[in-house]
């Protein structure tokens, strides 16, 4: 009936897209759902940054932790300009002179900025001497002011030191605690967990019963006893060690049950089965079969467990039972907010707190990021 | 059934008493003792050490027995006479120090539960439903904060909050007046009015806990097929969500008690040390710094009591609310 | 046709996805006369689910739906059911009262936590009789009729205390509680042991009888098919590539995707030494597809240039028999007659 041929028509239509196939190893596919979490990719981006600045806190602080500046109790941050009392724009941020008068009937100090003076802000000052990660001794700080000018990021404590260096080597100190902490933790709990998941019976009964009874008690109290036994005595470093101790004690009990849930759906499953059927040892089979199973599972839970042990430390150092000054962490700095009425008057004092919260929600983020790229049947 | 209940109780039995040894031994264990700390106290402050005083307060105490008798010393007439022994530090018995603090913790704790519950459910439920909407992304990110702020900062901004904004010191469970007073229906009352913040500040990361789980689960459970059978039955979306994915998610929100327990006592110690609450939390912190064994381990053990009791009672709801649990437990 | 009980049209789901536009159910068109049994076939994913969800309103609600799906009720006006209110009254009516479904598994399909009864009672409740004695009464029958023992006592018992045979017979006697004119049933024997799934279908069969209702039976399962239907429309990709009889389905299979199916049935009692046939390929993942027959890439009499750039439209073959594919050239006169009458074709 039609005069043309079917491929008449067709000939116009625009050829077909060439199908592309690519294979992926699980890794890579991983990679490739994380990144397309941006927020999670964000906060990774944004936590590897925290990190570095926290190693070379001392290079990034532009005072040193124990810098008194008497003249300068409790000074408001100083804040930064670029446009002069003139109204011309700056294209180099500078600070005024801060000048401070005692209030006489309120005995407060009263800071005010003085426009005659202004000082620039430089790069690689020459400051408080160092040594940079232990061994580089040095006096250059990244970021200053040339004296007598003072430039406090974050305003100054009741003894007159700078809290955003403060705040810097604070981070270091709960950060890594919490990776210490972790480690512990983590051992603590693939080696319980692990001996329930793979012998059961007995032995999983037991360490079933010590998760539960542990996981039935209220943390913090147990905290505060635990962090009661680091003797008073110790060097900064001892109590630094023995609070990440006393944290991994309670803590790893959520990472046993993980790793003993995962064991044991895990050597149900057929390709476990098979494996054994073919003739694979128990080691092959485990670090073969079972572990990168369940690999993904421990980043992510790792990842949200730093932020539990963040929180913890600053809890107990909040108390006076955890770091102990001099020692800083971002729990001992906000032993200073701990009476209300400074904390009303200097509000920065709060700001280490604003900081956990910021870290604890970036590795929030990041967890819930790697879970859901860590799950292969969640797409993205 | 009976056979379950037995072997819980047991268990928690079991439970109380290894608390109760660890939390002894715990406690102990830091070298030196009270009379020690006790008598660097008045060297510190310039007394006169009276070391035969000094001996008669340790044997008085019985510091001076190892510590098992010390420990069987404490237990004993606990468990006989309701006896928790002497309070160093105080100078008084344990029991009548604690007791009204106990009471109040217990108070708080309960008054948490019923308002991170209370908040949390609406909030999940409107979230799950109305997923990615801007409410449910904005409870999400309050959801976040809450869970990532401790404690005892929310009650620092909130008592910052209060002073700048109303002028008042918060803080303390009862109005000046009452403070010594007796209980009286007054009193309570007064204490209610009191509550909202300290309950506010302590239910604030277990809501936004909360909230995350119950989400997460509703939205699971409205993926399940028995929604599916049910909206092919015709029945009103509001009807069927209610009477089946929320009941099924409560089912892991009231096991979470047991974990929601421990959190909100544990919270409820800050959170009191920052507000000046009386309850355990303070004196708590007070008697471990001092080596105030019997108060401390007291303490410790109470709080613990409350934890696993309140556990078991979750339990028991589960088992009535879930009839696949009661048929797996009756065999 | 007076007696056309459901007049599907030019049905579409597609779902927007995060990976590009999923058309799962992509124009397809059948109708159902009353007490008639339907089957749709097709490999698992291929869109069957989504369509029956799409006909009860039951798909996700970020899926677009279009096209007609006139259903034409015992009493009143017919209703085109692809333009209610997905959560409004009359579509609530609907369900359960006028069109039941029963799924897959009967293990997820009951609540776990309420009872047989509870569940059954609801349903007459919504549709049929506000007594509670009443509905109960009902219930009971019921139960009694799909061949429960002791159904009074049933009726208080929870899913996880019956077997998977009896909680599907349960989920047959919820459905059939409000004497719907059409029964969905989305693979309902699938997850049943073999003997089950024969009383099962036996009992589907005899209530059809009893209650005089259509039957649209999704299955993958070609033997199914076999024994419950008489008319089969075979699904590939989101779309209808076959639709026949059931013997001329079995014999005379016109699309090549049907044939092979129907080759790759294994046979009793035929010796041979040949491996089973199969379908060369897989299912190609249906988003973003491109262009042309879905079943190209696996086709062994396909046409490069005319069948991967167009897609063949379903068109009359044989008497009562039509399928969409290039082999017959009705289907290349069809594509080629709408592209003279200047509309173009829609599905590139």
């Amino acid at each position: 009936m039609s005069p043309l041929s079917p491929l008449s028509t067709v000939a116009e239509l625009p050829p077909p897209d060439e199908l592309r196939y690519e294979i992926l190893s699980q890794r890579q596919l991983i990679w490739r759902k994380f990144k397309r979490h941006r927020v999670a990719y964000f906060c990774m981006i944004f936590l590897i940054f925290f990190y570095i600045l926290a190693v070379f806190a001392e290079l990034f602080a532009p005072y040193g932790p124990f810098e008194r500046y008497t003249d300068y109790l409790y000074a408001p941050p100083t804040p930064i300009h670029f446009i002069d009392e003139n109204g011309v724009f700056n294209p180099r941020p500078f600070v005024y002179k801060i000048t401070s008068e005692l209030d006489l009937n309120t005995f407060q100090r009263a800071y005010a900025e003085d426009s005659s003076e202004k000082y620039f802000l430089q790069f690689f000052v020459k400051g408080e001497p160092y040594r940079l990660l232990g061994f580089i001794d040095t006096d250059i700080h990244l970021f200053g002011v040339a004296e007598p000018g003072v430039f406090f990021p974050s305003g100054t404590d009741g003894l007159g030191r700078d809290l955003f260096s403060r705040m810097l080597l604070g981070a270091r100190t709960s950060l890594f605690v919490g990776l210490m902490g972790l480690a512990v933790g983590f051992v603590l709990g693939l080696f319980f967990g692990g001996l329930s998941g793979y012998y059961g019976g007995g032995i999983d009964m037991l360490i079933q019963r010590l998760i539960e009874f542990l996981q039935s008690l209220p943390t913090l109290p147990l905290w505060m006893a635990l962090a009661a036994l680091v003797p008073p005595e110790w060097t900064p470093i001892q109590v630094y060690f023995g609070i990440s101790l006393v944290l991994a004690i309670v803590g790893w009990t959520g990472l046993a049950r993980v790793v003993r849930g995962k064991l044991i759906s895990l050597r149900e499953e057929d390709y476990v089965l098979a494996a054994k059927l073919s003739g694979l040892s128990e080691r092959a089979i485990i670090t073969r079969h079972l572990l990168p199973g369940f690999l993904s599972y421990l980043i992510v839970h790792l990842t949200l467990a730093i932020p539990h042990m963040i929180l913890g430390e600053t809890a107990l150092s909040f108390l006076g039972l955890g770091i102990q000054p001099p020692a800083v962490s971002l729990g001992t700095l906000l032993q200073d907010s701990q009476n209300v009425q400074t904390v009303t008057i200097n509000p920065w004092l709060l700001l280490p707190g604003g900081l956990v919260v910021i870290i604890v929600i970036a590795f929030n983020f990041l967890g819930d990021g790697l879970r859901d790229a860590a799950d292969p049947y969640k797409h993205l | 059934m009976l056979n379950y209940l037995l072997r819980r109780l047991l268990y928690m039995a079991i439970v109380l008493f290894l608390v109760s040894v660890l939390s002894f031994y715990i406690i102990n264990l830091p070298p030196g003792s009270w009379i020690q700390n006790y008598e660097s106290e008045l060297e510190a402050s310039g007394d006169i050490v009276d070391q035969e005083e000094l001996e008669f307060l340790r044997v008085r105490y019985g510091l001076d027995l190892p510590l098992h008798e010390q420990y069987i010393r404490w237990v004993l007439p606990m468990i006989t006479k309701g006896d928790f022994g002497q309070s160093f530090e105080w100078g008084q018995p344990v029991w009548p120090l604690i007791e009204e603090r106990l009471f109040l913790t217990m108070t708080i704790s309960i008054a948490s539960i019923i308002f991170v519950y209370v908040v949390s459910v609406p909030i999940a439920l409107y979230s799950a439903i109305n997923q990615y909407s801007i409410g449910d992304y904005f409870f999400s990110f309050m959801g976040l904060i809450g869970l990532a702020t401790p404690n005892f900062l929310i009650a620092l901004v909130f008592m910052i909050i209060m002073l700048r904004v109303f002028g008042v010191t918060p803080g303390g469970l009862f109005s000046p007046e009452y403070l010594r007073e007796a209980w009286s229906l007054a009193k309570f009352w007064d204490m209610l009015t009191h509550l909202p913040v300290p309950v506010i500040v302590i239910g604030t990361a277990g809501t936004a806990g909360l909230i995350r789980i119950l989400r997460a689960q509703l939205l699971d459970e409205f993926q399940k097929q028995y929604v599916l059978t049910a909206r092919s039955k015709g029945l009103r979306e509001r009807f069927l969500i209610i009477k089946y994915p929320l009941r099924m998610a409560f089912n892991p929100i009231v096991s979470g008690i047991g974990s929601l327990l421990p959190q909100i006592v544990s919270g409820s110690a800050i959170v009191s040390i920052v507000l000046g609450l009386p309850t355990t939390g303070p004196l708590l912190l007070r008697s471990l710094i001092a080596q105030d064994t019997y108060a401390a381990a007291s303490m410790l053990l109470m709080l613990s009591v409350l934890t696993v009791l309140g556990v078991f009672l979750s339990d028991l709801l589960l088992m009535w609310l879930d009839p696949r649990i009661r048929y797996e437990r009756a065999n | 046709m007076a007696d056309v009980l459901l007049d599907v049209q030019d049905l579409k789901a597609h779902l927007p996805l995060e990976e590009g536009l999923l058309k799962a159910v992509d124009g397809i068109s059948f109708s159902i006369r009353r007490g008639e049994t339907i089957g749709l076939v097709g490999e698992s994913g291929c869109g069957k689910s989504m369509a029956v969800r799409s006909i009860m309103r039951l798909a996700p609600n970020f899926a677009k739906l279009s096209g007609n799906v006139i259903y034409h009720p015992q009493a009143g006006d017919p209703v085109d059911i692809a333009q209610l209110d997905a959560h409004g009254e009359r579509i609530r009516d609907i369900r359960g009262g006028e069109i039941a479904m029963i799924f897959q598994e009967p293990m997820t399909s009951f609540s776990p936590l309420h009872t047989i009864g509870n569940q059954i009672t609801e349903a007459i409740r919504v549709h049929r009789t506000q007594d509670r004695k009443e509905a109960r009464k009902i219930a009971i029958d019921l139960l009694g009729r799909v061949g429960m023992s002791n159904p009074s006592q049933r009726m208080s018992e929870h899913p996880h205390q019956l077997s998977g045979g009896m909680r599907q017979r349960a989920m047959i006697a919820m459905a059939l509680s409000c004497e719907p004119s059409l029964l969905i049933a989305d693979e309902p024997t699938t997850a049943l042991d073999v003997t089950v799934q024969a009383q099962v279908l036996q009992l589907m069969r005899d209530l059809q009888d009893e209650f005089g209702m259509s039957i649209l039976y999704i299955t993958h399962d070609l033997g199914v098919i076999a024994r419950m239907v008489q008319h089969v429309a075979v699904m590939y990709l989101g779309k209808i590539v076959e639709f026949t009889d059931v013997d001329s389905l079995f014999y005379q299979a016109k699309h090549p995707y049907t044939a092979a199916l129907i080759k790759s049935i294994p046979k009793i009692g035929k010796k041979s030494r040949r491996r089973l046939e199969s379908i060369q390929g897989a299912v190609p993942v249906p988003i973003n597809r491109p262009p042309g027959c879905g079943f190209f890439p696996r086709c062994s009499v396909a046409m490069p240039g005319l069948c991967d750039r167009v897609d063949p439209p379903l068109v009359q073959v044989a008497p009562d028999h039509a399928a969409a594919c290039f082999v017959y050239p009705e289907a290349a006169e069809a594509v080629n007659r709408s592209e003279l009458e200047g509309q173009g074709n829609g599905r590139q």
